[in-house]
């Protein structure tokens, strides 16, 4: 029973831990970082034997699934950790919060993937939420950093405020909070579900950064600490999409409510912005905010089809996006660290500076456009192929020339590692941490690509426990 | 498990060199194991079974069974000739060698990189594997134009990964739709060559399949007017490159061309037969006429290239037993001559530092052993007879008269024109007086002759004697105009 709880109480706990150590000496960067790292690990581990449980604390409920995106947050947070690292021993003030905001995020998401009543699932979303916002600007110095702090604080604040209210309209119209009640009671006879639905759809839509809800996105991205934008990236919206999954198609796979047509629409819009405005950025950074939000709408195109292949698909493409975005962002997070800069040209010759983490980012870049066999291949390919199998083919065929359009853009960034030789190009060391975590998304990426069947089969037993 | 160890070794070949991080060392290791797959590719055809016209060599193991896909390699008379022209030519190509000391261990893992996809693509039974396969091969090949060619290599594999990579979604498309349609039909999922050959489709559907499995492997052959990547990526891309660029990439959209449209639709390529023909003649005849008009001795080959390949596209479209063998023949000899002649013209850049015609002149007073392959290599180009191209080319036209009858014959005048470029870029550029205002630096060195050697031998042995490769695709022909019901 409580058991259930115990690895969200052990990162509370070594979240404290981390500020604790603040108290003592602010010089020790590596203290906290450690200690934020065996958090995690013990979390890991006593998750692992929680593998087959299906349990219940009061509200808080542990499945299949809950246990396959718990997984999923721990490890982005683990690389978020060793990323930030090296990252952050030069910064000039105490990083204990840094990594106690990291761990408390975390915590927020776990619950939230384990929330299946609407009063549970706000708490944890906003725990995991208000975490980000501090995180965003951390570098409290850095004129970027704290516009990217404001505006998400801002528009975070915004979408918070439209998820409360169409939350309180579905309560109002089901007396209920359950979930799974909601889904038997809720039917379209009152126009108020529609402006339920509506809100719902935009405040969660800005945490995954749909369009037109988008617009914070390349901002806080550019602006955040790089390992920061890695965990927005990687955590955050995966997590915004977790609970898409749970409010949509749990609360209202039932529910005789057509919205399947507007999350088709929203993801058509979501992809092909993404990809076209992403054609013309030279931050490398902002281009990769920008394919954030294109892999938003492809992730959407998922749940469009509403089958529990698409709905699997979805959660397919949070693991391999959370591993690809985290290892790229990684490896920003070294350029900006050693002061080679974050622009297209910038990364000319990595393969002579950083050999390692160069063909790391190529890969990570051919996985985001698709190429097979790899990890970003094998999502998207699910994804088309659930759409297909609902009957939706314009969404797969857009979907498709959506995928050739982004090979554009991250073919730049590859031509610029490989190809330019600069004339004074020299070996730069690769950090250990970050070098490592950049190795294990890499490790990830390819054995998702080369053997994606046990991934496939957790995920669709994940889904079939959780839909209706 | 002979399939498997070919790829293996190609593979070897590629991360070894990669890994070695030392020029010298690497060059070594990539010779080593592009020898051994050709070994084992030989070995491959010592154990084939000329008498059974099916696949043969099969492996299977499943891979991603919850999306129906397999590893699932086999050979045919139709694919096995190919698979060792494909381990030739990773051998001929890493003996040639770079065109300049720069980041050379990476420039062999490169192209035996290349090699292994194009031997997946081969091999592959399971079309998802296919299309994997296919998709590998874009890679290196992007890389090698784009670090290793000449002046405009950005525009160059640029165009090359976009012309291609469309091509490929099409025809991810098509294989999509098989599979959704064999599994209503039959409630399995699965992407398997022989499984999808049972797949009853309706004429409407078939034609529509049809048309863009066409255009996906008609881009990559390439046919007018699909054809522009193709002089753009041979010109800028370093020799070897354009060795295996024309010796096996384009051997991989006329192969995919008799595989899979042709045998999952034969009736539909029998109503789309006369327009095909007239693309295969005109891609004959532009090549031919384009190629007279070059100045580049590389954009010269490459566009005979097109008007090589249009042979296989018009055989294909004849479907007569003589004229699918004439067409798989022509991809091997083709795949010969080719590289051959684009060595010739590397080596030429090499020692006078120009390809361009006008700028040369009596070459062969400074260069006489390079005189006498560039000859050979051109008199096989143009297909004289006892080369291998002449044996292809002739099968074909003898097959084509069958089907198309007044039509085929357009294609004569066009041998003349492939002769004619041929012998006039000969004159102006090897013959004649010395020009004094070129500066030659010596003959061919012996890795530039022993790749060359190898390639001349082969396209002379097959021309003189066909009977190995031939009587191996026959029984593929034979048996595969036999299954789709005669012509």
């Amino acid at each position: 029973m409580i058991e259930i709880v115990f690895p969200e109480a052990v990162i509370s706990l070594f979240a404290f831990l981390a500020v604790f150590t603040t108290v003592f000496s602010k010089e020790d960067k590596d203290m906290p970082a450690y200690l934020s790292l065996a958090g995690i690990i013990l979390a890991l581990i006593y998750l692992w034997t929680l593998k087959d449980v299906s349990s219940q604390f009061f509200t808080f409920v542990f499945d299949y699934y809950a246990w396959v995106m718990k997984l999923i947050f721990l490890s982005v947070a683990f690389l978020v950790v060793l990323i930030s690292m090296n990252y952050l021993r030069d910064y000039d003030d105490s990083v204990g919060e840094f990594y106690a905001l990291i761990l408390i995020a975390t915590v927020g998401m776990m619950v939230v993937v384990s929330a299946r009543e609407l009063i549970t699932l706000y708490v944890a979303f906003e725990t995991a939420s208000l975490s980000s916002y501090a995180l965003a600007a951390y570098f409290r110095k850095d004129k970027m950093s704290n516009e990217a702090g404001f505006k998400y604080l801002f528009f975070g604040a915004f979408s918070s405020g439209l998820i409360l209210y169409g939350l309180s309209l579905i309560y109002g119209l089901t007396g209920t909070t359950e979930l799974t009640a909601i889904s038997k009671i809720l039917s379209i006879d009152n126009p108020l579900v529609f402006l339920a639905l509506g809100m719902l759809i935009a405040g969660f839509g800005y945490k995954i950064s749909a369009v037109p809800f988008h617009q914070w996105t390349p901002d806080v991205y550019q602006g955040a600490p790089t390992s920061v934008t890695a965990f927005l990236s990687a955590g955050s919206k995966a997590m915004g999409l977790a609970i898409f999954i749970q409010v949509f198609v749990i609360g209202l796979y039932s529910a005789n409510v057509d919205w399947k047509m507007v999350i088709a629409f929203v993801a058509i819009l979501t992809m092909t912005l993404g990809n076209i405005v992403a054609l013309w950025q030279q931050n490398v950074k902002r281009m990769l905010a920008y394919s954030s939000i294109a892999h938003a709408g492809y992730a959407m195109i998922g749940l469009a089809a509403l089958s529990p292949l698409g709905v699997a698909a979805s959660l397919f493409h949070i693991l391999t996006h959370a591993l690809m975005k985290a290892g790229a962002f990684g490896v920003l997070a070294f350029t900006a660290f050693k002061g080679i800069g974050e622009t297209v040209e910038d990364l000319g010759g990595l393969w002579k500076k950083a050999p390692i983490l160069a063909l790391a980012m190529t890969i990570f870049m051919f996985s985001l456009a698709g190429f097979p066999p790899l990890g970003g291949f094998w999502s998207k390919y699910w994804l088309f192929t659930s759409a297909v199998g609902s009957g939706l083919w314009l969404l797969a065929l857009i979907g498709v020339i959506n995928s050739v359009i982004s090979v554009f853009y991250y073919a730049r960034v590859i031509r610029a590692i490989y190809v330019i030789e600069p004339p004074k190009a020299v070996r730069i060391g690769q950090p250990v941490e970050l070098t490592l975590a950049v190795v294990v998304c890499l490790i990830g990426v390819l054995v998702i690509g080369f053997y994606p069947q046990p991934f496939i089969e957790a995920l669709l037993n994940a889904v079939n426990l959780i839909l209706p | 498990m002979i399939l498997s160890l070919i790829l293996l070794f190609l593979l070897l070949g590629t991360v070894l060199p990669w890994l070695s991080r030392n020029d010298r060392a690497g060059r070594y290791l990539a010779i080593f194991f592009a020898l051994l797959s050709l070994a084992a590719s030989l070995y491959a055809y010592a154990i084939f079974d000329f008498s059974n016209t099916g696949f043969q060599l099969e492996e299977k193991a499943e891979w991603i069974p919850a999306l129906g896909i397999s590893y699932h390699l086999a050979v045919d008379g139709l694919s096995l000739p190919l698979v060792i022209l494909t381990a030739l030519l990773a051998l001929a190509s890493c003996i040639y060698g770079t065109d300049e000391a720069r980041r050379d261990y990476q420039f062999y893992g490169l192209l035996n990189l290349t090699c292994l996809g194009t031997a997946g693509v081969f091999m592959a039974l399971d079309l998802f594997l296919f299309f994997v396969f296919w998709e590998v091969v874009l890679i290196p090949m992007y890389f090698l134009i784009a670090i290793f060619g000449g002046p405009r290599k950005t525009y160059a594999s640029f165009k090359f990964i976009v012309y291609t990579h469309v091509g490929s979604v099409i025809m991810i498309l098509a294989f999509f739709v098989l599979h959704y349609m064999y599994l209503e039909q039959f409630g399995v999922r699965t992407f398997d060559f022989l499984d999808f050959a049972k797949l009853s489709v309706e004429p409407k559907i078939a034609s529509v399949l049809f048309i863009a499995l066409v255009f996906g492997f008609m881009v990559k052959i390439p046919v007018v007017p699909f054809h522009t990547w193709l002089p753009a990526a041979h010109v800028e891309a370093p020799t070897s490159g354009s060795v295996l660029l024309a010796g096996i990439l384009l051997k991989m959209g006329g192969y995919g061309l008799l595989r899979v449209p042709l045998t999952f639709f034969p009736e539909i390529a029998r109503d789309f037969a006369i327009p095909l023909a007239i693309i295969a003649i005109i891609s004959i005849f532009y090549g031919a006429f384009a190629a007279m008009a070059q100045e580049d001795y590389k954009s010269l080959i490459a566009l005979s290239s097109v008007s090589h390949m249009g042979y296989v596209l018009l055989g294909a479209a004849a479907l007569t037993p003589a004229a699918l063998t004439g067409a798989a023949f022509q991809m091997f000899a083709h795949g010969t001559v080719s590289p051959l002649l684009f060595m010739m013209a590397g080596s030429l850049h090499h020692k006078a530092g120009t390809r361009l015609i006008p700028q040369l002149g009596g070459v062969a007073h400074k260069m006489p052993v390079w005189a006498v392959f560039m000859v050979a290599a051109s008199l096989a180009g143009l297909g004289l007879p006892f080369t291998s191209s002449f044996v292809a080319e002739f099968t074909v036209l003898i097959g084509s008269l069958e089907a198309f009858n007044v039509l085929a014959l357009f294609v004569f005048p066009a041998a003349i024109a492939t002769a004619g470029y041929l012998l006039y870029a000969l004159r102006r550029a090897v013959f004649g007086p010395f020009n004094t205002n070129l500066h030659i630096h010596g003959d061919l060195n012996t890795q530039e002759f022993a790749a060359m050697f190898i390639l001349l031998i082969l396209t002379i042995a097959l021309g003189v004697y066909p009977r190995p490769l031939l009587d191996m695709i026959d029984a593929y022909s034979v048996y595969f105009v036999g299954l789709i019901g005669g012509v």
